[in-house]
């Protein structure tokens, strides 16, 4: 079920659910010419599913923490989405596969180059961990 | 092809998100064991690379223009820039083989914004 539609002036630049909105006009094959360009004109890139883009925007509008920082959305030739928090020198993502409802989370330090990962199951506790993570990172840990 | 020599990159409109192209532009695609194409600027400009794009790779989703590193950004950053002209004679690749997700992520951030500090090298104008 497509989000309904909000006004500009409603609209959050980062706006997860309207991000995802977007996305649904993608079809298979919609990445070609961001691959290697001896494949190009032969079609890449999958397109997200409409389930799962249902799952994810209503999911996130539920679960994520409503006061921590929204992310960078965008898809992966994959059929996934992808979410990435910056901050100083923490760059914080989640690699989301559509279909599993798994997470491949990771922050990695620029500066000290310590990195850390996490498979996450994206229910209602795995949300939560996330929020708190990157409020953590952000500088708004409660 | 000298350490001055820009190299352009396509960007594709669903990465670029509040105006600016997203650190998706300079990642290569998981099937491509790491390299990612770009134009030799040496060769030629933005304006024509975008075109020769479009050409041979007609796709729902024309890129919204084209950004570049220059050569150095690409070996201060470990990644080995090499011609490919058997694709195309402008056809170059840089290469992120041998690195981790990670590593990737980092050094395709950190070509994104040596590129987006430039700014556009040719946007199309839409009639």
């Amino acid at each position: 079920m497509a989000t309904p539609p909000q006004t500009e002036k409603a609209r959050h630049p980062l706006d997860v659910p309207a991000r995802l909105d977007e996305f649904r006009a993608l079809r298979d094959g919609w990445a070609d010419g961001m691959q290697y360009a001896g494949d190009w004109g032969n079609g890449y890139g999958k397109a997200p599913s409409p389930a799962g883009l249902d799952w994810l925007a209503a999911a996130f509008t539920h679960h994520y923490p409503q006061d921590a920082p929204l992310p960078y959305t965008y898809p992966t030739p994959e059929g996934g989405i992808q979410m990435e928090w910056s901050y100083g020198s923490q760059d914080i993502s989640l690699e989301i596969d559509l279909e599993t409802r798994q997470g491949e989370w990771c922050r990695l330090d620029l500066s000290s180059m310590d990195e850390a990962e996490r498979n996450l199951t994206l229910d209602a506790a795995g949300w939560q961990w996330l929020g708190a993570e990157v409020m953590r990172w952000a500088g708004k840990e409660k | 092809m000298t350490p001055e020599t820009l190299l352009h990159r396509m960007v594709h409109p669903t990465w670029l998100q509040n105006g600016l192209p997203t650190s998706q532009t300079f990642r290569p695609t998981p099937k491509d064991a790491g390299r990612l194409s770009v134009y030799d600027g040496s060769q030629i400009s933005p304006r024509d690379a975008w075109l020769h794009f479009i050409r041979i790779a007609p796709g729902e989703h024309s890129p919204v223009g084209v950004i570049a590193v220059s050569v150095a950004e690409c070996l201060h950053s470990g990644l080995p820039v090499q011609p490919d002209p058997a694709t195309f004679p402008e056809h170059t690749l840089i290469a992120f083989t041998g690195l981790s997700k990670n590593q990737i992520r980092r050094k395709a951030g950190d070509l994104t914004d040596a590129a987006n500090a430039r700014g556009w090298q040719f946007r199309p104008v839409i009639v």
